[in-house]
């Protein structure tokens, strides 16, 4: 089938981030440096933003009421598989990376002006990830898969090393890097032999064709997806996979860090999700015992880990590790149902749902950080934030909130992401994995309740004076009402995770 | 071994040949410490694997390994290799450690898993129809490219152009605000 306007219509939040992205490089390169240049720019991609998340909506309007049968997009002519698909899962995730990206813009707003950093290329680069993230939740052939993937990575291997003159930053870019590139080179190893072993690189082949070896002589499938898993678990920084993952995050500029343990998770789990389901179609290869194994050392080894930090960023880092493992809980009984009875509607909507409760918080976490930033100076030790609560009383409500979300105490997002999660695992047998997700939330408690303590339980005569950002209040203000909003009433957005998880299946 | 010699068996013999040489000298660029010396290793892999893509009627693509792997990417190596010039002091001694131990076992086991024990799943695919007309040659490699794979091609322009741009961002020597003082 040529490609016809249907396909770019599909695809048309992704050429917008491309188009805006692009634009705003010939803007930066056409604009003056200077700070007043930097409203328009931001400005600018901000409007990107908000066009792709028009697009995503218009998109919703027909695909997400399940009338329409999702699209496959550039199905190419020589009779292989379709290259991208447009469906209610791939716009649930599109939201997830707009939100996550549009947070990242607000709170670097501040940031970048403060920190002395460029800002043209900038919101070019995270205009350009957010791109790659949607074609990697959207990808159907592994060749796109590994492409998006690359092109999300590149992007922000870049903008880890944004603060050239600080150390930290050129490490975090430089072991982001190598193990990205590394990681990169197992999953075109595991492609290959998936290649080898199903003969093709479509994922509805892949799948069709895994449910026909026999499991005793798989083993060309079970070393290519071997590999393909790892590789993955090195993107959601799983454990035993995870050790670039507290650096790179530490080093990072404070809206990058926040970037990558959003976006980046979010479509590392919407492409794993795709691909687990693919792979592990039928039970050709015993795939959920694997991944109930990473899925339990990664609550376990992060949510440890996390308890003797004293850097904010760090401590946040192990966090976001830990949720890759209550994500992974969730992925072991969508991986689970579907190798019972084929169907991929148990687990995806509670991932995706648990990914935009995520977002939401960890974004406002790390914009409450940025927050308390000033000139060239950032205040990242947990004993720094002693005494906010008395000083900045709405802001430390707001970090609070943000912080019990990820611990998971109702009535927060955190705890209603965390439930259905937990809920999916022992609807498909796995009640042991739900038990270790809820002691490991325990172990959580203490360090995120610990900060909470500090703002109000210990005052300090010196305490941080913020430099304002109206722009890094207005992230705050957002994400707290999502945090809120969601776990208050999360019926309706369940709703829609679900209806995107009805349309996954191909 | 008369046979090997035999018309028939020629490409079989070149494959091993080619095989041998590949993998010997990918060995090589792991474990020799002089880096020049890694790079020759590293052309001669490549050469010999673009020997093997020849041998599979991949003639383009065999063409194209020799022009941009063994010739441009290499000389852009040998380039920062040079430019670096290191010394053997800081390059430093070998310095063997279990990890490193357990990372050969392992990849070992791994090949051993992918080429020894599946090889039997390689033979049981059925080989792709290809057109021996017009397999392997430059109007075959277009199609696939700028129509099969149109959406991974156009990809890799986007991924080149935010290489350029990262490139300029973090290697520009004058930077306005560019967190140098």
């Amino acid at each position: 089938m040529p490609i016809s306007p249907q396909d770019f219509w599909c695809s048309s939040p992704i050429l917008i981030l491309c188009g805006f992205g692009t634009l705003l490089l010939i803007v930066d390169a056409r604009c003056g440096k200077g700070p007043r240049d930097l409203l328009p720019i931001a400005g600018l991609s901000l409007f990107g933003l908000l066009a792709a998340g028009a697009a995503v909506l218009l998109l919703w309007g027909e695909f997400g009421s399940g009338g329409v049968a999702p699209v496959e997009c550039f199905t190419p002519m020589g009779g292989m598989g379709a290259a991208i698909r447009c469906d209610g899962y791939v716009l649930v995730f599109d939201a997830v990376f707009l939100l996550a990206a549009g947070l990242t813009c607000l709170i670097s707003l501040g940031y970048l002006e403060r920190m002395d950093l460029r800002f043209g290329e900038f919101f070019a680069l995270i205009l350009f990830a957010t791109a790659g993230m949607m074609l990697m939740a959207s990808a159907m052939d592994l060749v796109v898969a590994l492409l998006s993937l690359e092109v999300m990575s590149i992007a922000l291997y870049i903008l880890c090393g944004l603060a050239r003159t600080d150390l930290r930053s050129n490490e975090s870019a430089l072991k982001y890097f190598i193990i990205g590139a590394f990681s990169s080179a197992v999953l075109v190893y595991g492609i290959a032999l998936v290649y080898g072993a199903t003969g093709s690189t479509a994922l509805p082949d892949i799948a069709r064709a895994a449910s026909r070896i026999d499991f005793a002589r798989g083993d060309l499938l079970l070393v290519g997806s071997a590999l393909i898993v790892t590789a993955l678990c090195f993107k959601i920084a799983a454990v035993p996979f995870h050790g670039w993952a507290p650096d790179a995050y530490e080093g990072a500029p404070t809206p990058v860090t926040a970037f990558m343990s959003t976006g980046v998770k979010a479509a590392a789990f919407a492409m794993f999700a795709r691909i687990a389901l693919s792979l592990f179609a039928s039970y050709t290869i015993p795939a959920t015992e694997v991944l109930w194994l990473i899925a339990m050392l990664t609550m376990i080894g992060g949510n440890l880990a996390a308890v003797v930090q004293t850097n904010v960023k760090r401590m946040l880092a192990y966090s976001s590790i830990a949720h890759a493992g209550y994500l992974l809980v969730g992925l072991v009984a969508a991986v689970d149902r579907r190798q019972t009875d084929g169907s991929v509607t148990v687990g995806t909507p509670d991932i995706a749902f648990y990914l935009i409760a995520y977002t939401l918080m960890t974004m406002g976490a790390f914009a409450v950080v940025v927050w308390f930033g000033r000139r060239r100076r950032e205040y990242l030790l947990i004993e720094d934030f002693a005494g906010i609560g008395f000083r900045h009383p709405f802001i430390a409500i707001a970090f609070s909130i943000f912080l019990l979300s990820l611990a998971g105490i109702p009535p927060t997002a955190g705890f209603m992401a965390k439930f259905g999660l937990f809920r999916s695992a022992v609807a498909t047998g796995h009640t042991d994995l739900a038990v270790i997700g809820v002691l490991t939330s325990v172990i959580s408690v203490y360090y995120y309740l610990r900060l909470v303590v500090l703002m109000y339980m210990r005052e300090t005569e010196t305490g941080i004076t913020p430099t304002y950002s109206p722009a890094t209040t207005l992230a705050i203000v957002v994400s707290g009402y999502g945090v809120l909003h969601l776990g208050l009433f999360p019926g309706s957005l369940w709703r829609l995770a679900e209806i995107g998880a009805q349309t996954l299946a191909w | 071994m008369p046979d090997a010699l035999h018309p028939d068996n020629l490409p079989a013999t070149a494959f091993y040949l080619l095989a041998v040489v590949a993998i010997v000298a990918s060995i090589l660029v792991v474990t020799r410490r002089n880096p020049v010396a890694q790079a020759m290793n590293l052309i001669l892999t490549l050469l010999s694997l673009a020997g093997i893509f020849a041998l599979l009627q991949a003639h383009f693509v065999a063409a194209i390994q020799i022009l941009v792997y063994a010739g441009a990417i290499l000389v852009v190596f040998i380039f920062v290799i040079m430019l670096l010039n290191l010394s053997d002091e800081e390059i430093g001694p070998p310095r063997p450690s279990i990890a490193k131990g357990l990372a050969v076992l392992l990849v070992a086991a791994m090949i051993w898993g992918a080429a020894v024990r599946c090889a039997d799943d390689v033979l049981a695919i059925p080989a792709a129809t290809l057109d021996p007309g017009s397999y392997g040659t430059l109007a075959s490699v277009g199609l696939l490219i700028y129509r099969d794979y149109l959406l991974a091609f156009e990809l890799t322009s986007l991924f080149i152009l935010i290489g350029i741009v990262g490139a300029v961002l973090l290697a520009s020597r004058k930077v306005s605000g560019g967190g140098d003082k």
